[in-house]
């Protein structure tokens, strides 16, 4: 049933598809972004000058900060210096977003990775145990999961923190950022604490690192990994009860090796799409988790731009946002693509 | 293992087999005898544990369901039902299975090539990856499907219906087992892939001198293909009949009735077709005495009282090496006309 003649168009036309659908939404996303900050009462000029700025002073601003445009120029200026990196300036404190954003997205990525290793590895693990075994175990793996999804973040990153963090047990520290205080970062290659120390050979900042990261991950991971729990069990379940794993049972293949191999693998496909949505949400909703463990990473930018009505600020995160919503998604899409033979266009 | 045990040993050898789900009894003493390169039909209604007879011949009933009784017996060794060990080493070595619905029969994301493979081995673990390529290419094409080499990298939705029952054929005989179980192979299939996968089956039975348990309702396809037909009846075989003479010479009423409705090309139209009244009791409250009196045209009262007995109809001719016995579960299986 190979196609061999119409592969490479129908692979071309899927990409092109594929592109558009990206595009189409971000620029919804730039809309809405735009549109939202911009209908918000409160005026960002009289913010900066302070209530007592003469109007010539305050129309100076307005003019310098680009306000003074129709709205549809304004858009247009903001869709340029999106795509350039020139994400402006702070309103509230002259900073250069770029650089602010830059400085402290590794932080949040950092978290956002290791939130998303804990919640995976551990939904595998808990769901594959959960309906091989079934049982006392499947209740167990059900109730907890279905409590993780109830549970609100802040609360859990602050019970970890009383009990494991340096007030309780002691065992992780506490909401002290990303390293202890007399350790030096180590040399910058990718941002991320965890992988420049272990690349610069220092064992002793990964496992520091790593110490740091473990509460605010876990609390991080907590709700995503109770969904893909969710997903992955009830993916399996079905899976089990396909004839093709009494065939190849009937091969005489173990029941573990049967579900590893096939039961599992199957199960894992369709929650591929899920899991990059995930790796998004982790990325871009870390804020509360941010906030209680001091972590320095965008979100606390974030909350500030918020509070402060700086446009700057918080347009850029938001569209940011909605670039890696769209790259996580159209990631997973191409790894399903290519891991799931029913997807891939025949080249044979 | 491939070696063909003596035709006196039956390759496979069932006792009063018996089979629950929780209290109910869905197989209630079975017994069978096949021997290397026979063929046996087993048939019935939809219901009647033909199905619950071939999984658990396997070790494999679903979630609920166990063995509760009888013996089997596997070339000659007698086979552990709880040993789950000794089934793995059993299944697909010496007992193998064709499943019924050849669609959802292959893992859809692994290669059909990858899925002979693992049959071959799970039981030959040092066979070189060469080696195991080059089987799995002679087995596909023992079983008719052409350009093996490239078909063995295709995915399962690349492979029609026809192709697929070979490719799990290909699964099933791959180790050269001693009885190949067969649970409605066709039934999924267009009429004319049926025939060739019958054709298939019956030419690798005559190469192979495998055992064949097929289990199906296509009560015509067993006469056709098997030497000898096993009519089950609320999880009882009520007649055992060389298929030679099921046409004309079915003693017990319920299998004249299966025959009866069986629609005949060349029928005058618009005739009804001849059917059975009622339906099959559920196990959970079978009747007393015989299962089939209350559907039976020539019940008397006495067949519902106590268990109707095993009534040979005909001894076995010489010719046939004692493997044509005819008996039926029916105490009246001596007056009622063959039909």
């Amino acid at each position: 049933m190979s196609r061999p003649t119409s592969s490479t168009s129908a692979a071309l036309k899927r990409g092109a598809g594929a592109l558009l659908g990206v595009l189409a939404t971000l620029l919804l996303a730039s809309v809405v972004s735009f549109v939202v900050l911009r209908a918000v009462p409160g005026d960002p000029a009289r913010l900066i000058v302070g209530p007592l700025a003469t109007p010539d002073v305050l129309a100076g601003v307005r003019t310098q900060l680009g306000l003074d445009d129709p709205l549809w120029l304004q858009y247009l200026h903001y869709l340029r210096d999106f795509a350039t990196l020139q994400w402006g300036y702070s309103y509230s404190n002259g900073a250069d977003v770029t650089a602010v954003i830059a400085a402290r997205l590794p932080a949040t990525l950092e978290l956002a990775l290791w939130a998303f290793l804990f919640a995976v590895v551990g939904a595998v693990v808990v769901a594959t145990l959960a309906s091989y075994r079934g049982g006392a175990l499947a209740g167990v793996a059900k109730v907890v999961s279905l409590v993780g999804l109830g549970t609100p973040q802040f609360w859990v990153a602050l019970v970890l923190v009383l009990v494991l963090g340096s007030s309780g047990l002691g065992v992780l520290p506490g909401p002290s950022g990303r390293l202890t205080s007399f350790l030096e970062p180590p040399p910058h290659v990718t941002g991320l604490y965890t992988v420049d120390g272990l690349l610069a050979g220092q064992p002793i900042v990964f496992s520091d690192a790593l110490a740091h990261l473990a509460l605010p991950a876990i609390s991080l991971a907590l709700i995503p990994g109770a969904f893909l729990t969710r997903l992955l069990t009830a993916n399996q379940a079905d899976v089990a009860r396909a004839p093709f794993v009494t065939v190849v049972r009937s091969k005489g293949v173990s029941r573990w090796a049967a579900h590893r191999r096939h039961v599992l693998h199957n199960a894992l496909l369709p929650s591929l799409a899920s899991a990059g949505l995930v790796l998004a949400s982790l990325i871009t909703g870390s804020v509360l988790v941010e906030s209680v463990f001091n972590w320095p990473g965008i979100g606390q930018v974030l909350v500030q731009g918020v509070q402060r009505q700086d446009f700057a600020v918080v347009q850029a995160f938001v569209l940011l946002s909605a670039v890696l919503y769209v790259a996580a998604n159209t990631a997973a899409d191409a790894v399903v693509a290519l891991v799931d033979p029913r997807l891939r266009v025949s080249t044979r | 293992m491939s070696a063909a045990p003596s035709p006196a040993l039956p390759a496979l050898s069932v006792e009063g087999l018996r089979v629950a789900y929780g209290d109910v009894e869905v197989v209630r003493g079975v017994d069978l005898v096949v021997r290397p390169g026979e063929k046996v039909g087993v048939v019935g209604e939809s219901g009647c544990g033909k199905s619950t007879v071939a999984l658990a011949l396997m070790g494999l009933l679903a979630a609920g369901g166990s063995v509760t009784g009888g013996a089997v017996t596997v070339s000659g060794s007698r086979v552990d039902y709880h040993d789950e060990r000794a089934l793995d080493r059993m299944r697909g070595s010496q007992l193998s299975l064709v499943f019924q619905d050849p669609l959802t029969s292959l893992d859809p994301v692994k290669s059909i090539g990858s899925q002979i493979a693992e049959a071959l081995r799970r039981h030959s673990p040092r066979m070189s990856r060469a080696a195991v390529r080059a089987r799995c290419a002679e087995l596909l094409t023992a079983v008719g499907v052409p350009e093996p080499e490239r078909r063995l990298r295709q995915y399962p939705h690349e492979f029609s219906g026809g192709m697929r029952q070979r490719a799990l054929i290909a699964v099933a005989v791959a180790n050269d087992p001693a009885v190949l179980i067969a649970d409605e192979p066709t039934t999924a299939l267009d009429v004319t892939t049926q025939a060739q996968v019958v054709d298939l089956l019956d030419s690798l039975v005559d190469g192979l001198g495998v055992a064949v348990v097929l289990v199906t309702h296509d009560i015509g396809l067993v006469s056709e293909f098997c030497d000898r037909v096993l009519v089950m009846y609320a999880g009882r075989v009520v007649e055992e009949v060389p298929s030679d003479v099921l046409f004309g010479g079915a003693a017990h009423p319920y299998t004249r009735a299966l025959l009866e409705s069986l629609p005949v090309p060349g029928r005058p139209r618009g005739e009804d077709l001849a059917w059975i009244p009622g339906a099959p009791p559920p196990l959970s409250a079978l009747p007393p005495g015989c299962s089939f009196a209350p559907r039976c045209a020539w019940a008397q009262p006495e067949c519902s009282v106590g268990t109707p007995p095993r009534v040979v109809v005909s001894e076995p001719s010489v010719a046939a090496l004692g493997t044509a016995l005819h008996t039926a579960e029916c105490r009246r299986a001596l007056e009622v006309p063959r039909g």
